[in-house]
């Protein structure tokens, strides 16, 4: 059992100068109030004890997680100490010290009785052997806070249960079952079995598939004419020698050569073979002569239809045209008659324009003026015959012809008009003409172009007199009878072809099937191969493993359970007692505290039942809950031979939900723990505090914590 | 009776199962004593996966002939 003796603090959460503290009496107390630094004081001793292990999410305390272990005031390069001096059951010192490094690293040296001083690994060794416990089991049964007591009766059942486990000392048997749980073994035996399963439903599927593959396939050769007797290799080998030997004799008929072609000597290797014989009747079907000169047709003949499309489309065009301008001709004259017509419509303007002249020279010449500026983009102020600029010389003259001129020679003049608008039309009739005979002279040109490819086509000259149709014609009829007769040579020959390319598949068939026979006697003997009975005896293994598990599991449920039904047998009065005396709830009488095995887990289950056989946890009131799990605690830690190393506890201000008779009761037990160990109490009630000074008998320490600033840290004064 | 005896009496089968289990458990104490919980997981672990991992490889074997 190990004992505290002293405590150095450097630097460590709420401290910042160095505080020592001597555990030299029985009693422990650290008086003051909040944020005194009371708690620190604790947390240093298990940080010295555990280091990393009581810091963040693994210490399993919820308000660890950002815990900082240097105090903030520091600096950057902080430096934190703490140290322990333990004393063993046989009087032996050990001295402790840990430094903090860095958030995930610290450095620990344990030094022992003799003076030898251990290091890293072999410091934290040593440092197990002593305390024989881990941060779990002092958490739970050395170092008790309220929210640590309460939760072993308010959390889940199997947290519970772990904690009470730890609180008995049962926690090796408890860990060692949390460790083979880890490994998980059931579950890989299961997955094994499974993949095993799988694996032989894999086989009779396999080989349900062969067989139905086998039989579509045998169908299927039978269908396309393989006999039964060359379903082996001596058939196909045959079929293929056959196939050589007609395209052998194909090529020599058609005179062309054929690739290196070798049947081998098992059908396994056949691929090859039939590589090259496709692949040579694929060539032969677009290489053979009668094939090239039919292609060669075929292309003739379509060049011929495209001509022939075209010349036809030319003609059409020129047709057209020339309807056209006959149809003018007819309706309107040819170009010469209509000349005639403008001669003639000029001559009698001529006439009576001569005839104004003779009757009036200058009405004549207004006449002609007007006529003149009326004329588009003339200048209607510039005279025809001096080029004098005049204002509006136009309506001048207009309307000097009015007053005088259009009595006179009006009749002769509008005579003039007439004739001028008719030969206008004349004039337009003629334009027209020209275009329309202009639009057939490319159409003419186009044709004869046509007609000379045409003649190219046909290798000849063709003249104006033979019509290109009829000759593209003659030769299309020509080129139609050639390939009449290639069609029956080419046809005959691909049938050959086809005759040896339908050997080629029944080869392929029967490989298919000789493939799947074999595949199917493949898996006709997987369970006779080495690996499946291999697979079959890591199967027992594996089985084999799991039980001796299991059956370990069970032996060391059974120790658990009759390790902790001695252990509650002993504690169940005292806890029973405790309560009573703590809570002073007279509705309790008794309190039945029993253990059972979980048969899903193998770990131990408790209850706690009152006289009636009522589960208590459920009724019992806040503070009844605190002073059950204050009794429990206490009861095992005054337990007489518990596995317990340590040979204190410390209870950080374990009275804040009890009244002022119950702290009275609390200490009465305190003095009952103390005589199998020393207690560190640590709080803040001033009530709790002096029952304890007043009634605890064995002799006491009091350090209290009087103040705290952020340079100094803790202010402590101890008292005898 | 410490635990590791009290545990070792409590385990049950015929001779070669018993040894062979008693020899098990004399692991599990061993590694636990080394690393905890950690290391029980390791050395069982360690024992199942040998095995899983021979059997996967030759299920795959067989597979590949199916």
């Amino acid at each position: 059992m190990v004992i505290l003796k002293k405590l150095k603090i450097k630097g460590f959460r709420a401290y910042m100068q160095e505080q020592e503290f001597a555990f030299d009496n029985p009693v422990v107390l650290l008086f003051g109030e909040n944020h005194r630094g009371k708690s620190s004081t604790l947390n240093a001793i298990e940080w010295c004890l555990f280091g990393n292990e009581c810091i963040g999410i693994k210490s399993g305390i919820r308000e660890r997680v950002d815990w900082e272990i240097p105090n903030r005031n520091l600096g950057s390069r902080p430096h934190v100490v703490v140290e322990l001096e333990l004393e063993d059951e046989n009087k032996k010192n050990y001295k402790i010290l840990r430094r903090w490094v860095s958030k995930t690293k610290d450095e620990l040296k344990v030094t022992l009785s003799d003076g030898q001083t251990l290091e890293g690994q072999n410091g934290e060794k040593k440092l197990s052997q002593l305390l024989k416990s881990s941060f779990r089991d002092f958490l739970t049964t050395v170092y008790q806070h309220q929210e640590a007591i309460r939760s072993i009766l308010t959390q889940e059942p199997r947290e519970r249960n772990d904690a009470i486990d730890r609180l008995l000392g049962l926690s090796d048997y408890r860990n060692i079952l949390s460790g083979i749980e880890l490994a998980k073994l059931s579950s890989k035996q299961k997955d094994m079995g499974n993949n095993f399963d799988s694996f032989t439903r894999e086989i009779y599927v396999a080989l349900a598939t062969r067989e139905h593959d086998l039989k579509d396939k045998r169908e299927e050769a039978s269908q396309k004419g393989v006999k039964e007797e060359y379903l082996n290799e001596g058939g196909v080998l045959s079929i293929a020698n056959e196939v050589k030997k007609q395209l052998q004799k194909f090529v020599f008929e058609i005179g062309l050569n054929l690739a290196e072609l070798q049947v081998p000597e098992q059908w396994k290797e056949l691929q090859q073979f039939q590589d090259v014989a496709n692949e040579e009747i694929e060539r032969f079907r677009s290489e053979m002569p009668d094939v090239k000169k039919q292609n060669e047709l075929f292309s003739l003949r379509t060049k011929f239809e495209q001509l022939k499309t075209e010349y036809e489309g030319k003609k059409e065009k020129l047709r057209s045209a020339s309807k056209e301008l006959e149809k003018f001709i007819k309706d309107k004259g040819n170009e010469e008659s209509l000349n005639k017509e403008k001669s003639n419509i000029e001559k009698q303007i001529s006439e009576k324009e001569k005839e104004i002249s003779e009757t009036d020279a200058k009405a004549a010449a207004i006449s002609n003026a007007i006529y003149y500026l009326r004329l588009e983009k003339v200048n209607k102020n510039i005279c025809p015959v001096c080029g004098k600029d005049t204002t509006n010389l136009l309506g001048h003259l207009e309307k000097e012809w009015e007053e005088k001129y259009k009595v006179q020679v009006g009749t002769i003049q509008e005579q003039i008009d007439n004739l001028r608008a008719s030969l206008k039309d004349i004039e337009s009739l003629l334009t027209q003409y020209k275009k329309l005979e202009e639009g057939v002279k490319p159409h003419e040109k186009e044709k004869k172009e046509v007609s000379e490819e045409i003649g190219k086509a046909l290798n000849m000259k063709i003249t104006e007199k033979e019509d290109p149709l009829i000759l593209l014609n003659n030769q299309s009829d020509r080129i139609e009878e050639e390939l009449k007769k290639f069609k029956q040579s080419v046809a005959s020959k691909q049938e050959t072809l086809n005759g040896i390319a339908t050997l080629l598949e029944k080869i392929r068939l029967i490989k298919d099937i000789l493939n799947l026979e074999e595949k199917r006697k493949i898996v006709e003997q997987i369970k006779q191969l080495q690996e499946y009975q291999q697979i079959e005896r890591l199967k027992d293994r594996m089985a084999e493993l799991a039980d001796d598990v299991e059956n370990i599991k069970q032996a060391i449920s059974g120790a658990s359970q009759k390790e902790a039904g001695d252990k509650v047998n002993s504690a169940a009065e005292m806890i029973g007692d405790y309560f009573r005396r703590i809570a002073n709830n007279l509705s309790v009488e008794k309190i039945d505290f029993s253990v059972s095995v979980d048969s899903k887990t193998a770990r131990n289950n408790y209850e706690f039942k009152n006289q009636n056989g009522e589960n208590l946890t459920p009724v019992l009131s806040q503070g009844d809950l605190n002073a059950l799990a204050l009794s429990i605690f206490l009861g095992m830690a005054n337990l007489k031979g518990a596995a317990q190393q340590f040979g204190y506890v410390m209870l950080d201000d374990p009275s804040q939900s009890l009244g002022s008779e119950h702290k009275n009761k609390l200490v009465e037990v305190l003095d009952e723990v103390l005589k199998e160990r020393m207690v560190i109490l640590s709080s803040m009630d001033k009530e709790l505090q002096d029952s304890v000074l007043s009634k605890i008998t064995k002799a006491k320490t009091k350090y209290t914590f009087t103040n705290w600033t952020p340079e100094q840290g803790p202010v402590v004064e101890k008292e005898e | 009776m410490n635990y590791k005896e009290a545990v070792e009496a409590k385990i049950t089968g015929e001779t070669n199962n018993l040894n062979r289990r008693k020899e098990l458990w004399k692991e599990i104490v061993n590694a636990y004593n080394e690393g905890g919980e950690d290391s029980i997981k390791e050395v069982l672990s360690q024992q199942a996966d040998e095995i899983t991992r021979e059997f996967e490889e030759l299920i795959e074997q067989l597979r590949k002939k199916l």
